[in-house]
């Protein structure tokens, strides 16, 4: 009942009726709910005379016995029925899903799918709710064939979204564009309940219109707008909790054992301080540390509804994850609300507004230190000698230099919270027949302020602060963007169907900030933690950035009889990131198909519905660099000077700059080709690509000797060209045997990241390791391979050591003793050194699988989504066997490491001076195969039938997340350690794990 | 015209008039740094180029003890002075370096190297763009681009001594220009060096000259001592003749031996007479402009980390040579009742070395501060002590082994003589290879623990032919042996923590230089080569 009232309250006043003739009435209904529907239009065909259907869907009006009524609402199909002197006539109208699902949004512009020249894949809002995923793009992996997704576990946190392969390595982030608002590279801040289409431009030939932005793709996502008629409520929820998976790790006797055993083979005494916990089995900092489960909740209400004058749409959704520690988390309140309002025939405005609340606390970082700590270590020390100082109580690391954990968590102490709006206020004017003209103001502004409390403490001399610090970090975005689009639609000649568009855009990014902090706060409790109490070193800073866009766009598409199609475009984009003479660019398209199901002699044959081929070529860029790479900039730099001592402020060159900077461009070509068989069931899409970089930029690490005062000199710079080429296919199946219906769809992708050229040939290095790099990126080879040296086994004897020698008989590893690493003298040339160092992995995929699969029977569905990725390779730099710097080791170490002939033959002996390198050298013995198959959500749901709840649709659903992952890895989860960038993937530094996340759902719409 | 067109002309011409007036605005585009100034337009006056010589002078320490202050200890940890020490924790960061291991991919180096070279970055651009600046003042201008200079050639020499020749960058270059870049020969780095100095000195103001705001900034003086050492270490002994003498004429004008050795490392006599060339410090807590070595050289028992602790062997040449003096300013002992200087230690309260955390129980007197002269936060880079790089005694020393070397051993021995005289010692009457072994000892114990003796043991060349640190260090070398054979020493004896056959793995074909980090030859495509024997 609660629904007649509220829409008693939005329904608009009925048109005047003129009576005349007879008098009709009946009711209009949905067909496929048997539901009234109020607000249809009934018009007398070809006169101002009509009226709508009330909140029954009853309708009545005065016509004359011959006239014909027409049923019209927008998203249905309107029906023309002639009255022939009937006084009753029902009718029921049907949803017009071709019209609406054929739609398909493209850069400033909606086009019919059936129309596209270029590769977009559109995923429904309905098929990213089923798994909870803070970031909607996590719900989104395995969904679109040649998106690669990736996520790491902790709250908060953004995957990896990588669109066709990397041609960048400056970011691999796709655009996101909300409503026609850029909104930058993450969408975070979004709700996923409130999406209604995502539609992923992938080829160059769609994305062009994006000019600099576009070189990673765009996704353009379209938030949930009001339908007029039905008004609906929807509410949803999930909770659930996540688990990690605890390593095995070695208690505190088998500790003690390792450790002393790398001094013993050592020949050294060891250095063992006494233990302060006495028990066998030892502190659990695992235990101590990580909650079994962490809490995962998404609440949302919303509503939509209208009619043909206002249609409007809103929503209310709360989500909060916890971090598996005791502290961290993130939540996001979101509200949307849009509203379009059409004045007449000519004129349309509108807006959505998407207020936003998020806040946060950091999650801990800490599963290595978790692991690496000493278990002999208790948590805290005796309560005898415990002081007032509460974050002091705890003990230090008996034997190593690892802080610890307890106690960096309780001194934790960091909140952060944003507030909010993105908008979009537009109007869209129709002055003649076919021509459009939509002017578009987007902003989206952030305030975010966020406070770190650092208390002081004294654990021991190398744990410890000395200081308490407060300090708090303000920080506004204000964005903006200014759309002016005019678009305009004919056919002549009956089969010529035009549509050109021509826009002019301006966009501009600021930010300000603001950072105070007071060392020395009187006291740790809560209500003294403000700036202002603090009693030292007041410290201010502060600045602003601001860069800025400006373009001119064009855009014709072209169709004959709608089989053969042409579309091109152009942008010139302007940026402020580039000095004066390279701060224009031209970023043309051109892109066609052939729709050979329309051909006449297509159409006796009945094995295709559709086939469709296409072939694209665009340019795209890339300026996604600081704003003031181009410019040396200065720094200070202060010393001491006089008897006084007395600081003398001074500067010095705090970047180098690199002025002859230009864009990043980026050339594709792609065929594709659709089709649809067997009824429409099976509809296949495959396409080729390829993508390739020029001027590429790179903030590169350079040689010391150039002395940059960036860590390891870095500086922005062009640096060459890369190439990928890949393929992707996808398949979609759905049928229906009688009550059961059931769809599964696969997505295979491939591609080959390849440097072709690179700036003066030099390689590009990446993860820097003990004092050398894991990762060489060399022209004319794949991105992201590990280069090192072979581990060709161990030594299992001293004759081993002493056969190991070059042709003068010389030792190649001098320092070898048994149970060492035999390292490949690969030259031959009988020295061990750089040059035997090869490529030894590879972090990129040969390919990436994504399956999906839904059935339903009655009332009961069912969901179940797997991704893969195959035939890449990790490093693996969790060397938890080898006890180095003291640290703790996997359970086992004893005997999985070498001590004796023929006790391994992978893991070398304990050592703790290390003289062979065995777990200092970049070597092939920590590349794992990185393959794996994770089962990403199985869904159960039920849906209890309307007959027993009057009106109201229930439906429940039980899931679960990360459920399983088949894989030869042996860390802790090879999704995560696979992230990294273009140049860097692959290596593992044990990230935060996807967890494993147990969700009960709630759905009720009425 | 009905409304409705007006409406429509009116929504289509406004937007239309806006987006004309702000296009025409061409500098929608142009966004300048907010907060920071241009290299471009920097250099305009005399004040700007000052504060770019002022952030070259910051360069010599950096602002804390890991990029240039531990790897200066650990130049002292691979002689017979000092130990690592710390034996509680993981001593990786040095082992590889103190142990001769041979194995070129260690931290610190890397710090090292890359920090010195971020100092000649500043000091290139100061070089380059100075004399294009438009100053009133040429004196200043002149005096300005020599101190640059002379923190170039610092940097160059201290990079030389530790790795042999390595590639000279004069310039703020790009990426490109350095491609194929290759090491220089030690001979062309110190005629690089040495060039940089002379230069230096014909621009820079006496000490005399300096008024008391201007202590600290970088003499005449302290560029000839470093250019007298630049031709010491090339035995360019007529050389380094010519600039000493003239050094040695000024005496007490300038520079002179401070009247206690006690005086020498306190700090209530930072920048005295004795010094040429020390790193400035201050203890204001806003900033980070202070030391920290010593903290990091300090006791464990007493807040420090214990990282370069002085070895018996050090102390038994002092005991040698009846040197009570400086024995009592460079080592302090566990369980001392008299710290000299700090009256905190007493019968009832002494210091304490605890020998299970210290492989000697011993600590440098050297860097260590008075408990009460301290900064509150101790442990921190706010600690006042200046750090010593070059003074007058090390000028007198150098003048005694350069006559020594000319033969003229009658004016040797009046400034060796000078030296000893401070630290209460008699007079020695010696000549030719006695009065030269005299002198080397005397380095030994006057600038112990002053990261100087690694540098003097390998160019030293002894009577059998080999480097002074080959009989030193390997197998067979003095200190070796002294350790695993001959020392009574209870603590290091019973501490093997950190083994006593330190220095046992010493080859004389590799250990002569350190090796360089091995990423700087990676990333040079291997134009830059590895030091010999380095794996």
């Amino acid at each position: 009942m609660m629904k007649k009232y509220i829409l008693a309250l939005l329904c608009l006043i009925p048109m005047l009726v003129q009576a005349q003739g007879i008098l009709v009435q009946g009711t209009v209904k949905l067909a496929s709910e048997d539901e009234p529907l109020i607000g249809v239009t009934v018009q007398v065909k070809g006169t101002s005379n009509g009226t709508i259907t009330d909140l029954d869907g009853n309708y009545q009006l005065q016509v004359e016995s011959k006239a014909t009524l027409v049923f019209s609402m927008v998203g249905f199909a309107t029906q023309e029925i002639q009255v022939n002197g009937r006084h009753h006539i029902d009718v029921n109208m049907k949803e017009d899903v071709t019209a609406l699902e054929e739609v398909v949004v493209v850069g400033y512009g909606v086009v019919k799918k059936s129309d596209l020249t270029s590769s977009i894949s559109t995923v429904k809002g309905d098929d990213l709710n089923s798994t909870v995923s803070g970031n909607p793009m996590g719900a989104l992996q395995g969904k679109a064939n040649g998106v690669q997704v990736t996520s790491s576990g902790g709250p908060g946190s953004t995957p990896r979204v990588v669109i066709r392969g990397l041609t960048t390595v400056n970011g691999s982030d796709p655009l996101y564009v909300v409503d026609g608002v850029p909104v930058g590279t993450n969408i975070n801040f979004l709700s996923q309940n409130d999406i209604q289409n995502i539609e992923i431009l992938k080829d160059a030939s769609a994305a062009a219109i994006y000019g600099t932005r576009g070189s990673n793709g765009v996704i353009l996502v379209t938030t949930k707008k009001g339908k007029s008629g039905k008004t609906a409520f929807t509410f949803s929820s999930s909770i659930g909790f996540q688990t990690l998976e605890k390593p095995n790790l070695a208690d505190a006797s088998e500790y003690e054992q390792v450790f002393k055993q790398r001094y013993i083979n050592d020949g050294n005494e060891p250095i063992w301080n006494v233990s302060g916990n006495q028990t066998t089995k030892g502190t659990d900092w695992w235990d101590e540390c990580i909650n079994d489960y962490a809490l995962m909740q998404n609440y949302s209400i919303g509503f939509q509804g209208g009619n043909d004058k206002q249609i409007y749409s809103g929503s209310l959704s709360y989500y909060r994850q916890n971090s598996q520690y005791q502290v961290g988390f993130w939540e996001k309140l979101t509200m949307r609300y849009n509203s379009e309002l059409t004045f007449n025939d000519i004129v349309k405005v509108g807006v959505d507004i998407n207020p936003r609340y998020e806040h946060w606390e950091n999650s801990p970082s800490m599963l290595g230190d978790i692991i690496r700590m000493d278990p002999t270590t208790n948590v805290y020390l005796p309560e005898a000698e415990w002081g007032d100082n509460p974050y002091s109580n705890f003990a230090r690391s008996n034997n190593n230099q690892v802080w610890n954990p307890v106690a960096s968590m309780s001194r934790m102490n960091n909140d952060t919270k944003q507030y909010a709006v993105l908008m979009n206020p537009y109007i869209d004017i129709k002055p003649i027949k076919g021509l459009s003209i939509r002017s578009q103001f987007g902003l989206n502004a952030r305030f975010q302020m966020g406070d770190v409390f650092t208390p002081e403490f004294f654990i021991d001399n190398l744990e410890q602060n000395a200081l308490s610090k407060i300090e708090r970090q303000t920080n506004h975005w204000i964005d903006w963007n200014w759309n002016n689009i005019a678009t305009y639609m004919t056919t002549l000649a009956e089969n010529h169907n035009i549509n050109v568009m021509a826009g002019f855009t301006m966009e501009e990014f600021n930010n300000y900030w603001l950072n105070g902090s007071r060392e020395d706060v009187p006291s740790y409790i809560k209500e003294l933690q403000q700036v202002s109490a603090g009693t030292m070193n007041e410290k201010a800073s502060g600045s602003e950035t601001s860069t800025s866009l400006m373009s001119y766009l064009f855009r014709a598409m072209y169709n004959y009889k709608q089989r053969y199609y042409l579309t091109a475009s152009v942008r010139v984009d302007g940026s402020s990131k580039f000095a004066s003479d390279n701060q224009y660019a031209t970023f043309p398209a051109v892109s066609g198909s052939w729709r050979v199901t329309s051909e006449e002699w297509m159409k006796d044959q009945h094995v295709f519905d559709n086939l469709k081929i296409r072939a694209g070529w665009g340019r795209v860029g890339n300026q996604n660099i600081s704003s003031s790479s181009f410019m040396s900039l200065i720094g200070t730099s202060s010393y001491v000077f006089g008897q006084a001592q007395d600081r003398v402020v001074g500067t010095s060159v705090s970047s180098v700059g690199n002025a002859s900077l230009q864009w990043e461009t980026v050339e594709d070509i792609n065929l594709g080709v659709d089709m649809a068989l067997l009824d429409n069931r099976l509809s296949i899409t495959a396409d080729v690509f390829r993508k390739e970089s020029k001027d590429m930029l790179l903030e590169k690490e350079n040689m010391s000797i150039l002395g940059y005062p960036a860590w390891n000199g870095k500086i922005w710079e062009n640096i060459g060209s890369l190439r990928a080429t890949g393929w992707e296919m996808s398949a979609y199946w759905q049928d229906k045997i009688n009550d059961f219906n059931y769809n599964i769809g696969f997505n295979l992708s491939s591609v080959k990241n390849k440097a072709v050229t690179l700036l003066g040939d030099s390689p590009i290095y990446a993860q820097e390791y003990n004092g050398d790099y894991i990762i060489r990126n060399e022209e004319g080879g794949e991105l992201s391979r590990f280069y090192g040296y072979i581990a060709d086994g161990l030594f299992q004897n001293q004759t081993e050591v002493n056969a190991h020698t070059n042709e003068h008989g010389t030792l190649l590893q001098p320092n070898a003793q048994p149970g060492d690493v035999r390292f490949k003298d690969l030259n031959n040339d009988g020295v061990l050194d750089e040059n035997d160092k090869t490529y030894i992995g590879k972090a990129f995929p040969d390919f990436t699988l994504g399956i999906n699969a839904k059935c339903s029977y009655k009332n009961w569905d069912f969901e179940a989504n797997f991704y893969g990725s195959f035939g890449n390779d990790i490093y693996n730099t969790v060397q938890y066997y080898s006890g180095v710097e003291g640290r703790n080791v996997y359970a086992g170490a004893l005997n999985k490491t070498w001590h004796g002939e023929g006790t391994s033959t992978k893991w070398p002996r304990l050592s703790v001076n290390e003289a062979n390198l065995n777990y200092k050298r970049v070597s092939s013995l920590f590349v794992e195969d990185g393959s794996y198959l994770k089962c990403k959500l199985l869904q159960v749901g039920y849906t209890i039938p309307k007959s027993v709840l009057d009106d109201v649709s229930i439906r429940i659903s039980l899931s679960a997340q990360n459920l399983f992952t088949l894989t030869k890895y042996s860390g802790a989860d090879p999704e995560t350690a696979s992230l990294g960038g273009a140049t860097s993937s692959g290596v593992d530094y044990y990230g935060y794990p996807n967890p494993r996340t147990y969700l009960f759902g709630v759905n009720v719409k009425f | 015209m009905n409304t409705r067109m007006k409406n429509i002309l009116q929504s289509i011409v406004a937007p239309a008039l806006m987006i004309l007036s702000l296009s025409s605005c061409s500098d929608f585009l142009d966004k300048p740094v907010q907060g920071k100034e241009n290299l471009e337009t920097y250099f305009q006056n005399a004040e700007e180029c000052q504060k770019q010589i002022t952030g070259c002078y910051q360069t010599i320490f950096w602002d804390d003890w890991w990029q240039i202050g531990s790897f200066q200890l650990t130049s002292d940890m691979c002689t017979d002075d000092m130990w690592m020490g710390n034996t509680t924790q993981d001593n990786s960061s040095y082992y590889d370096l103190v142990f001769y291991t041979g194995n070129g991919q260690t931290g610190g180096t890397s710090n090292y190297w890359q920090y010195r070279y971020k100092g000649i970055l500043r000091c290139n651009v100061c070089i380059e763009r100075i004399p294009n600046t438009n100053m009133s003042d040429d004196n200043l201008k002149a005096r300005l681009i020599g101190e640059a200079k002379f923190i170039r050639a610092f940097h160059y020499f201290e990079l030389v001594k530790n790795f042999g020749g390595v590639p000279i960058v004069e310039a703020m270059k790009m990426p490109h220009e350095v491609e194929g870049i290759a090491r220089q020969t030690v001979d062309s780095c110190y005629s690089f060096i040495a060039k940089d100095l002379n230069d230096a000195i014909s621009v820079l103001p006496r000490r005399s000259e300096l008024p008391s705001d201007e202590i600290g900034r970088i003499t005449k003086g302290a560029a000839q001592g470093y250019l007298a050492k630049v031709y010491l270490y090339q035995e360019k002994y007529e050389k380094a003749e010519a600039v000493l003498d003239d050094m040695i004429l000024r005496e007490g004008v300038d520079y002179d031996l401070l009247p206690d050795f006690g005086e020498v490392w306190d700090m209530d006599y930072d920048n005295s007479i004795e010094s040429l060339f020390e790193v400035q410090y201050s203890d204001d807590p806003n900033y980070n402009m202070g030391g920290r070595l010593s903290v990091v050289c300090g006791s464990r028992d007493d807040s420090g980390w214990s990282w370069g602790l002085p070895t018996s062997n050090l102390e038994k040449a002092f005991v040698d040579a009846g040197d009570t003096e400086r024995l009592k300013w460079t080592i302090i002992k566990n369980g001392a009742t008299d710290v000299p200087g700090d009256p905190t230690w007493d019968e009832e309260n002494p210091y304490l070395i605890s020998p299970s955390k210290h492989k000697s129980a011993r600590v440098s007197r050297k860097l260590y501060e008075p408990v009460d002269k301290r900064p509150v936060p101790y442990d921190s880079n706010h600690n006042p002590l200046n750090y010593r790089l070059l003074r007058y005694a090390d000028i007198l020393l150098m003048h005694a082994e350069v006559k020594n070397a000319l033969h003229k051993d009658a004016e040797a021995i009046v400034s060796l003589n000078k030296v000893r005289q401070r630290a209460k010692l008699g007079r020695v009457d010696l000549t030719g290879n006695a009065l030269r072994d005299a002198i080397r000892l005397e380095r030994r114990l006057e600038l112990a623990l002053e990261g100087n003796r690694l540098y003097d043991l390998r160019r030293w060349n002894d009577d059998n032919g080999h480097k002074a640190i080959a009989n030193v260090m390997g197998e067979n070398g003095s200190f070796v042996i002294y350790n695993t054979q001959e020392s009574t020493d209870e603590y290091e004896l019973t501490n093997q923590k950190e083994a006593s056959n330190e220095g046992s793995m010493f080859r004389e074909d590799r250990d002569l230089v350190f090796p360089i980090p091995n990423t700087e030859v990676t990333m040079s495509n291997g134009s830059i080569k590895q030091n010999p024997n380095y794996q």
